[in-house]
């Protein structure tokens, strides 16, 4: 599921999140036609197609040869969707003047305004238009960028198939614009540009001269080279729409394809590969829609809620609540550092005693028999969540498994004492209480990486000590900069309640930022532990999921 | 290697007369090392520091130390190139990214970041240099000017065997994105990000 996919399924909260942001976007964004087809172009009509004049309004994008970026992407895009509308296409702009999608938003949320719009129009495709700057002027040529499975900082995952269809797209899209205006071919490329992580929509963005060479800018003011250049990005949209492509599952090159995780224990190329992040309140706090004065709160989140991180601005961190999958503003002070994903819930064993005299059943439904009778008030020990009528017991007396009937027995209870089951000490033990919320914290942290997203202060509060203790204690200027991967020294040490989950011994552990081409056997050799104790001390899905920057906790040698 | 150890001695001798003057900047890999630079890169503690530092002289000597060789990275028809220079042994990672901001000394070739930029901080651990730029860094350009910005600096910095990953902040905070395209720049990148654009 992408990061995204919540805009979608678009609740009353996720109507009021985005109401400073992205809500005005949609009323913005300028449905230009519905208007039938005239004449079935290859497989295009009918289609729905987003064209996203780049930047606008506050970013004028590159600036070169007296010409800002902004003014030209806009009128060639507004060509290219009369092209595509007498073709039977429905266009969606993201602009249709000289303004950003998100109206007094950060870059941040100007570019998400743009993937959210082509989310909302359920887009057949989603079409960027840009034009390039470079430092030497001599540079020249088109370029159409696609985009990789990962790497977004919006944290979007495109499937495989989405980058087939993108990269099948930006070939054809990039060789009819060579073709037409004879401009050098620069290729098609594959970086995670914002806008690219569109999940769902095969997506490009064109880069069609560059603006930093006088020739070419020129020739990119010229309102008929403006045309020729939408009608060759119509033509190839035509050429992709009317291929097997478009409706299968086409191969990429393998770096645009190469899972984020892999990439980062060995070199990130392809892009900045960014896999789930995740953070957890450690007070309860709200979520609100935005981050300014006007921003409401709309849910509270209570301690200890895991937080899937998407951005962060400001004091703030954008992000996605997975119980809800609303996305909203929580105060960065409230949450501890970003970590991995919570665990899958777990189950827990239980005990429970019936109430009344009743049967052992074979199975779960009509057809199962009974072998046996059980005296009122016998303790079982639950030990597989409940999915029918009966609940799978253990009968701690016999060790024998089966089934009760859930009406049968009373509500979960502590196990029972040794004298009132001799047996129980061959029956499982309950495993600790299940929220993450009990979870232990280190007995005695003595220091602390800074990871993104922290601060003085709520690295102050998780330790119990003052931010100026902390300041002193690390010789930290008075205004108390810190930074990502940099140790803190706790003073005091007490390790005072951590939101951290630390199903670690807590008696020596020592941690380590994992370093770019670091494995976890390399990290395992370099401790003299086994990759399995690295892997279970934090929770890791895999031995080959972990990336530059993060930290691991390394069980003591 | 040889070459580091031959800045060594060089900047130790240069060191003998030095003026004495300055303390090291933040993020200066500042100890009097004596032992050789033999820190793997992938060394887990922060001793690997100072690799670069091997070449470190007392710290009184900031100002007679460039003597160490080292390469500034720019662009060149869309691709990377790079022109020699010395930088100061005391903390070459930070003049190398101020002699970088200077511009290139060499016809044809350019510089894709801003003259508007400056470093604020510079500071090196377990790999990573962790670098920051005001926000001028951060603003819009093509893409193609864009990409190469972030990897001159990324070029720059790892030539240094201390630095295998540089972290870029915005003005002390975590950077999020170069550019009105989004270009990602929220987490530490290697030259392995940039394979496109080497010449």
């Amino acid at each position: 599921m992408s990061a995204f996919s919540p805009f979608l399924s678009a609740g009353g909260h996720v109507k009021r999140v985005l109401r400073h942001s992205s809500a005005a976007v949609f009323a913005a964004a300028c449905l230009l036609s519905l208007s039938q087809p005239a004449a079935a172009a290859g497989g295009i009509s009918g289609k729905t197609i987003v064209v996203d004049p780049g930047h606008g309004g506050k970013d004028p994008g590159a600036i070169a040869n007296g010409i800002q970026e902004k003014t030209v992407t806009l009128p060639i895009a507004q060509q290219l969707a009369s092209i595509l509308q007498a073709q039977g296409v429905r266009v969606v702009m993201t602009r249709s003047s000289d303004v950003n999608p998100a109206p007094n938003g950060s870059v941040d949320d100007d570019l998400q305004a743009r993937v959210s719009i082509a989310q909302q129009a359920h887009a057949d495709a989603f079409v960027s238009i840009h034009a390039n700057q470079s430092g030497d002027p001599n540079v020249s040529g088109a370029t159409t960028y696609y985009g990789p499975v990962c790497g977004y900082y919006s944290g979007a995952t495109m499937s495989p198939t989405d980058v087939g269809r993108s990269y099948s797209l930006a070939r054809k899209v990039q060789a009819s614009l060579v073709a037409r205006t004879q401009e050098r071919d620069n290729g098609a490329k594959n970086t995670a540009f914002w806008v690219l992580g569109n999940p769902g929509i095969p997506a490009i963005l064109v880069e069609t001269a560059f603006l930093s060479n006088p020739g070419e800018a020129a020739k990119l003011k010229d309102p008929g080279y403006q045309h020729l250049i939408a009608d060759a990005i119509g033509d190839g949209l035509n050429g992709y729409f009317g291929s097997p492509d478009s409706t299968s599952s086409p191969t990429a090159p393998a770096d645009a394809l190469a899972s984020c995780s892999a990439r980062a224990s060995k070199d990130d190329s392809g892009g900045a590969a960014q896999p789930d992040r995740w953070v957890q309140t450690f007070l309860a706090t709200g979520l609100m829609s935005g981050t300014d004065a006007k921003a409401t709160t709309f849910a509270s989140l209570p301690a200890f809620t895991y937080l899937k991180w998407v951005g962060q601005q400001g004091n703030f961190l954008y992000v996605v609540n997975p119980d809800t999958n609303g996305p909203g503003y929580v105060d960065a002070s409230k949450v501890g550092p970003s970590g991995p994903p919570p665990p899958p819930p777990v189950f827990q064993p239980f005990w429970v005693e019936n109430f009344k005299a009743t049967q052992l059943w074979s199975g779960l439904g009509a057809g199962a028999v009974s072998f046996g009778a059980l005296p009122v008030w016998s303790y079982l020990n639950v030990v597989a969540p409940q999915s029918g009528p009966r609940l799978f017991v253990r009968v701690p007396a016999t060790g024998n498994v089966a089934y009760v009937d859930a009406t049968d027995v009373g509500p979960s209870g502590p196990p029972p004492t040794p004298s009132a089951a001799p047996a129980a000490a061959s029956a499982p033990a309950p495993a600790s209480p299940p929220t993450p919320a009990a979870s232990k914290p280190p007995a005695s942290a003595t220091s602390v990486v800074v990871a993104q997203g922290d601060t003085l202060s709520a690295i102050g509060q998780r330790f119990g000590v003052s931010v100026d203790s902390l300041i002193s204690a690390n010789h930290l200027t008075p205004d108390g900069l810190i930074t990502i991967g940099q140790k803190l020294v706790i003073p005091g040490g007490s390790g005072a309640a951590s939101p951290q989950r630390a199903a670690a011994p807590a008696a020596s552990v020592t941690t380590v930022t994992v370093n770019d081409g670091d494995t976890l056997s390399a990290i395992a050799a370099r401790y003299g532990v086994s990759v399995q104790a690295i892997v279970s001390l934090n929770g890791l899905d895999s031995p080959d999921n972990i990336r530059a920057g993060q930290t691991l906790k390394v069980p003591g040698s | 290697m040889s070459r580091i150890l031959a800045a060594a001695g060089l900047a130790l001798l240069l060191a003998a007369c030095g003026s004495g003057s300055g303390s090291p900047l933040p993020g200066a890999a500042s100890s009097t090392a004596s032992a050789p630079a033999t820190a793997p890169p992938a060394s887990p503690s922060s001793a690997s520091v100072s690799a670069v530092a091997a070449a470190a002289t007392p710290r009184s000597s900031a100002a007679a130390a460039a003597a160490q060789p080292a390469q500034l990275y720019f662009e060149a028809d869309g691709k990377l190139v790079t022109e020699n220079t010395r930088v100061s042994g005391q903390d070459p990672a930070l003049d190398a990214l101020h002699q970088l901001l200077q511009g290139p000394k060499t016809a044809g070739h350019y510089t894709d970041i801003p003259n508007t930029v400056s470093v604020q901080d510079v500071s090196v651990k377990d790999g990573v240099a962790t670098v920051s730029l005001d926000r001028t860094f951060f603003a819009s350009g093509g893409s193609a000017g864009v990409q190469l910005r972030v990897a001159q600096v990324v070029f720059t910095l790892t030539q240094f065997p201390t630095v295998t990953s540089v972290q870029l902040l915005e003005e002390g905070q975590p950077a999020t994105v170069v550019g009105g395209e989004g270009f990602p720049v929220n987490r530490p990148l290697t030259r392995g990000s940039f394979s496109s654009l080497q010449a």
